[in-house]
């Protein structure tokens, strides 16, 4: 049977984003607060509806579901085919609770309507890049991200937005196609051995691809042309420089969508596209791949030391963290992988919420700079307790959902070797450090600033905004099983088959 | 003689009956009003698009000797030149109303160029090729300097006229070397001449083909024939410009297909590596040039030498094997670009309604100011640099397609840098529109060129979402070639 939901959830918001575009202006500037509960209405929708993907989702199977196909570009085998298994499950699931959450905290004021429409498309984007299982489409929807991000970090960025978001986009960009250009390849050779064009994953997962163990192979540049794209997306070192730059320029919604859902499309990228279709190339590729997460690991942390902008602070430290989080993926044992995936979601709780709270603290100083605050825990005791416990789960306290992730991924680190593990583990140390010392700087102590006195504490909008997150942030970290179940049937398959990954679709009983 | 050639001739009769008709409406009516006229343009290029409609299910046809052949692929490119044309009249139509040019000259060499673009499109020898060919420059010609009062239009038209009759001149030649060497002008005499004498060419018969590349190179404007561009782009009027940088270019690339793809086909591995060579260079020399303008005409003319460029590497790619997949990949870009440049072009003669609007910085601010044009433009320039959903972005997957099938990787990598490059000037464009702090004066809202803007945007649009059924009427007209 063909399931709409998904289809559902990825047009929902951009219909939203149409409708949003359609409001009249004498309804918007009688109603000012029109536009806003009009965009978190659909917002919220979006999230119920994806919702009843719990409903939906066998989590006893680890086949693709709620499946829906229908033909495009015949010529070329181009299919709008979506469906999801346990891990996009999840992100999508991620991706409909950031965007209420982001939509809600928005104190963006000018040009509000186009802002917040531009979230929606975005939100359509990301759902439709987790759930598309036809390598065109997914490029599509890739692709699809840049144009509203664009937008958002260029109009409604600081002072050196443009930089920053032309760097971004370029950057993007140039992976993408070098990414087109392998899934044009991959078309052609499952034309020549199958006689039909197809860009369907599961066809395409069939494909035999020459490897000889070189660089040059066939495979080993397939894959390297798919894993350039993702490498810049996570971004890892050494294509990390786009991401400091755009979170610094970006307006606290564009960062927490950035760094809470949008660097996890490259992890995904890889467990989904470039981990099964290659697995010689990247069995051939693992140690080099590993290493350069490692030093993602421990130079973002050292880099994170080093800011004294709290925006660039957060975003090195992502950079640190999704080095971890790749490097349990490529371990590739179960505790590895089930961990990555895991911190995928808590990563993107906490960090996202950490540049929520970055962002609630330039509303009212309009500064960034750490030196600039210092004794807030006197002037604004809610936003300093909300601000530890975020804090805490970044730097993975036990019984925060950071701790299990990053527990896992050590485990399945130190399975492989245990010089992973110890490197790896570093994180827990830095991230303290960095993250602590940033906390005591602004948070503790005298107040040096006599502006810092009058400032407000949180606002029931931003408690509103913040309490899912925290709901989630102990939920996830003192009972993980509801979430590791839905998607463990999905993680040991794909341990397990990744050298021969043939994902069926799931037939309902 | 019956009536069957003027059966097939219909669509050329009405496009030359109307221009003819057009000129004498406005010769009698000289106070009048000049919507009629255009209208009546307009209503020719339809009827000629409707007799299209009709000789699309007809066999294919040879007519005058072989001097012009009717077939599919024909009755294409005579839509895109009528489609094409149609829009330019709308574009130049508030220029025309208030009689800032002459109506009647200005409808008649829009038509004549429309006649000639067809006539490229349709001529299977090298004499019809080349009179088509200058029945359509006479035109443009003409076209670029008809704002007689501006200095730099008749500066550019003149230096369009003498460089394009030098080009010409290259063609002429050509065709007199081919003629020496095959005996005949027509197409199917030189393909049988080079099955006959494939082991005893004269040397005169590749020095022919040189140089009618080079009269071609000139037309696509492609590096190092491209001097011209930015100048003859910046001096006409941008409605004629628009109809410059898509008509001109598809009817040369028609012509190109039917001589270089299908005529001489064979003896494409001695001249594929002059096509690679041009298209790298093409794009390169187009990009990098793109980068440094602060004109947006000058711009979109570097622009337009850059998509030359993408259009060669689709035919390097085209072989035997993918020839279908090669041309197609040229047929629709060529609508693809055609919609997004003029529809960007279009925008260029909206803003400039009251004052010219030439430099980009001019259109600061213009994104919120007048949203529809700033939607317009945003669309035209992700399509030009090919983000998906739109036109652009099936083109070049398109010719990306045709480039790694017939294993041209460098040349596929060298255009994926290039489009990585376009990327910064197009986008230069959306930051200035949306993200620069200006003052937009109201713009008189014209509904001729609101139409062009719909047209163009929704059909960029379309193509980009729904490539499949365009992708049948190429393949129908792909097989007219044989």
């Amino acid at each position: 049977m063909a399931h709409s939901l998904l289809t559902v959830l990825i047009c929902l918001p951009a219909a939203g984003a149409l409708l949003l575009l359609c409001v009249p202006k004498v309804l918007e500037s009688r109603y000012r607060w029109f536009i806003p509960a009009l965009a978190l209405a659909v917002s919220l929708a979006e999230f119920v509806f994806s919702l009843a993907l719990f409903c939906y989702f066998d989590a006893s199977s680890h086949l693709l579901q709620l499946v829906q196909k229908v033909p495009w570009i015949h010529s070329l085998g181009i299919s709008y085919f979506v469906g999801i298994d346990g891990i996009s499950f999840w992100l999508i699931l991620l991706t409909t609770f950031l965007t209420p959450i982001v939509i809600l905290a928005s104190e963006v004021r000018e040009r509000q309507k186009a802002y917040l429409a531009s979230f929606l498309v975005l939100e359509t984007a990301m759902i439709g890049t987790f759930a598309a299982l036809d390598l065109f489409l997914f490029y599509v929807f890739w692709e699809m991200m840049l144009i509203p991000m664009y937008f958002i970090i260029g109009i409604w960025g600081s002072t050196r937005r443009l930089y920053a978001t032309i760097k971004f986009f370029i950057y993007t960009l140039a992976g993408g196609i070098v990414m087109l250009l392998g899934i044009i390849f991959l078309m052609y050779l499952h034309y020549e051995q199958f006689g039909f064009f197809s860009a369907n994953i599961l066809d395409i997962y069939a494909v035999d691809l020459p490897f000889d163990f070189s660089v040059l192979s066939t495979q080993s540049l397939l894959f390297l042309a798919f894993a350039l794209a993702f490498l810049i997306k996570i971004p890892m070192f050494p294509f990390h420089t786009w991401l400091p730059d755009a979170h610094v320029e970006a307006p606290t919604g564009g960062s927490v969508i950035l760094a809470g859902v949008l660097l996890k499309m490259g992890a995904y990228g890889f467990l989904r596209f470039a981990m099964p279709i290659f697995p010689e190339a990247f069995k051939f590729f693992t140690p080099s791949l590993i290493i350069i997460a490692i030093i993602g690991v421990i130079y973002g942390a050292f880099l994170a030391l080093a800011q004294k902008d709290l925006k660039k602070l957060i975003a090195y430290s992502s950079i640190s963290h999704m080095g971890l989080v790749m490097l349990g993926l490529f371990v590739l044992n179960s505790h590895g992988v089930i961990g990555s995936v895991y911190q995928m979601l808590a990563h993107g709780l906490s960090t996202g919420a950490l540049f929520l709270m970055a962002g609630m603290i330039y509303e009212r100083r309009h500064t960034k700079k750490i030196s600039e605050f210092g004794g807030l825990t006197a002037v604004m005791p809610l936003f300093a307790v909300f601000f530890l416990i975020i804090l805490l789960a970044s730097i993975a306290l036990p019984a925060t959902n950071g701790f299990v992730g990053e527990f896992l991924i050590l485990v399945g680190a130190f399975q492989k070797h245990p010089l992973y593990a110890a490197l790896g583990g570093t994180t827990a140390i830095l991230s303290a450090v960095y993250m602590l010392r940033m906390y005591q700087k602004v948070m503790f102590g005298p107040i040096t600033r006599e502006v810092n006195r009058t400032l407000k504490d949180l606002s029931l909008k931003e408690i509103a905004a913040l309490i899912p997150i925290v709901i989630l942030i102990f939920w996830m970290g003192i009972y993980p099983k509801p979430f590791l179940n839905k998607m463990e049937k999905s993680v040991d398959y794909f341990i397990t088959h990744q050298q021969n990954y043939e994902l069926g679709v799931y037939e309902e009983k | 003689m019956t009536a069957e050639p003027f059966f097939y001739l219909s669509p050329i009769l009405v496009l030359a009956f109307t221009a003819v008709f057009v000129l004498l409406l406005d010769l009698f009516s000289p106070g009048g009003k000049k919507g009629l006229v255009s209208g009546v343009a307009i209503l020719g290029l339809v009827i000629a698009a409707i007799t299209c409609f009709r000789l699309w299910q007809e066999d294919a046809a040879f007519l005058f000797y072989e001097a012009i052949r009717i077939d599919r692929f024909s009755i294409f490119f005579t839509l895109l030149a009528a489609a094409l044309t149609g829009l330019t009249i709308f574009n130049a139509y508030p220029l025309l109303r208030e009689k800032k040019i002459p109506a009647g000259e200005f409808l008649f060499l829009v038509l004549a160029c429309c006649v000639g673009m067809s006539l490229m499109a349709w001529s299977t020898d090298l004499i019809t090729l080349f009179m088509s060919l200058e029945i359509m420059s006479l035109a443009v010609y003409i076209l670029t300097g008809i704002q007689r009062e501006r200095i730099t239009a008749t500066e550019g038209a003149f230096k369009y006229f003498l460089l394009g009759a030098f080009s010409t001149g290259f063609l002429l030649y050509g065709i007199a070397f081919i003629y020496a060497s095959a005996g005949s002008t027509t197409f199917s005499e030189i393909t049988n001449f080079l099955v006959t004498s494939r082991y005893t060419m004269p040397m005169i018969f590749y020095i022919g083909v040189a140089l009618l590349l080079v009269g071609f190179a000139f037309k696509i404007a492609s590096v190092p024939f491209h001097m011209w561009v930015p100048d003859v782009y910046e001096a006409a009027h941008p409605s004629v410009t628009g109809l410059m940088a898509t008509g001109v270019k598809a009817a040369a690339f028609g012509a190109l297909i039917r001589f270089f793809l299908v005529s001489i086909f064979s003896m494409k591995p001695e001249w594929d590596m002059v096509v690679m060579a041009l298209s790298i260079a093409t794009m390169t020399v187009g990009n990098l040039a793109a980068l440094m303008q602060k004109n947006i005409k000058r711009m979109l003319a570097y622009s337009s030498i850059a998509h030359a460029g993408y259009l060669l590497v689709a035919v390097a790619a085209t072989q035997s094997q993918i020839f279908n997949l090669g041309v197609s990949a040229i047929l629709f870009y060529l609508i693809a670009y055609g919609l997004m440049t003029m529809g960007a072009f279009s925008v260029v003669v909206y803003a400039s309604q009251k004052e010219e609007k030439n430099r980009i910085a001019d259109y600061a601010g213009y994104g919120f100011s007048h949203p529809y044009l700033g939607l317009a433009m945003a669309i035209f320039m992700l399509s030009l640099t090919g983000i998906p959903l739109t036109a652009g972005f099936i083109g070049k997957f398109y010719i990306f397609s045709a480039a790694l099938k017939s294993h041209l990787f460098t040349l596929a990598l060298i255009a994926l840098i290039n489009s990585i490059v376009a990327a910064f000037y197009y986008l230069r464009v959306i930051m200035v529109f949306y993200m620069k702090e200006g003052g937009a004066g109201p713009i008189p809202r014209s509904r001729s060129l609101i139409t062009v803007l719909g047209i163009t945007s929704v059909g960029t649009l379309l193509l980009g979402l729904f490539p499949g059924w365009w992708f049948r009427i190429i393949q129908d007209a792909i097989t007219g070639l044989f």
